[in-house]
């Protein structure tokens, strides 16, 4: 399985209405039983931040277009700081 | 979630009434969250990290997210066919595969279909295939079960149960 991360922008998506409607259902993010978007962050500047992770970077590309995002890139994570928490992903 | 009262209250299934094919009514748990998966851990004193630490199961284990615990999908199953069979009923056996994970946000639909009915010792057997679906059509706990059920005016099934000898070397 790998990790991805996703730069993009979402029409609409600063509204928290239409980010819940985008994201809350399991079905929405759970893609299928091996791929899931892990995490969706919506910045001030209108940009969005997707991580996923999967088997394919494909699905998740396919994801992004389904759901209509303006991608800047798509690229492998290599290790994530959480609060003090050092991971190393790839 | 069925309640204490409504097991109480619960109607007897008899083996007269149920037929080969017979879809039995399911059980939907979820959509799942941690706090399901945390109160199962601190039940059964499970501190693996994989069910309750995030980070740690997506970084360092490369899962999508906590992982539900297999012995809770133990629990699951017979628990679905106990509540099947109550008030005198006897859920005998279940045996199963874990073949998919099961991680917040999804729901679990608990199935069984009837493959087999027959007497024994006056008693009445259910064969079941069983097991526990996901909300895309993903069965994680494929398996086979036995029930008891109470026939119509026949003997009552006996406390704690004992299978008639000519079932057990099956």
């Amino acid at each position: 399985m790998g990790r991805w991360i996703a730069v993009g922008k979402a029409p609409g998506w600063d509204d928290l209405k239409r980010f819940s409607t985008e994201m809350k259902d399991t079905s929405q993010w759970r893609i299928d039983p091996k791929s899931t978007v892990t995490s969706v962050y919506a910045l001030g500047d209108g940009r969005m931040i997707a991580e996923y992770h999967g088997p394919a970077v494909t699905e998740f590309e396919d994801w992004l277009k389904k759901k209509g995002w303006s991608v800047e890139n798509v690229t492998p994570i290599k290790h994530i700081a959480k609060t003090g928490e050092i991971w190393k992903v790839v | 979630m069925t309640t204490a009262q409504e097991l109480r209250d619960k109607k007897q299934l008899y083996f007269d009434d149920v037929s080969v094919g017979q879809q039995m009514p399911p059980l939907v748990i979820g959509p799942l969250t941690p706090t399901h998966l945390f109160r199962w851990s601190a039940a059964i004193e499970n501190w693996h990290r994989i069910h309750y630490d995030q980070s740690f199961a997506i970084y360092h284990e490369g899962l999508p997210n906590i992982l539900g615990q297999g012995s809770w999908k133990q629990s699951i199953l017979p628990r679905y066919l106990k509540d099947m069979c109550l008030p005198d009923g006897w859920p005998w056996k279940v045996s199963f595969q874990h073949r998919a994970m099961i991680v917040p946000g999804d729901t679990i639909t608990v199935w069984a279909s009837v493959t087999k009915k027959y007497e024994e010792e006056g008693l009445g057997f259910i064969d079941l295939d069983v097991g526990m679906r996901l909300q895309y059509d993903t069965e994680t706990c494929p398996g086979k079960a036995t029930i008891v059920l109470p026939i119509r005016g026949g003997t009552a099934i006996p406390y704690p149960f004992v299978p008639p000898k000519k079932l057990v070397s099956q």
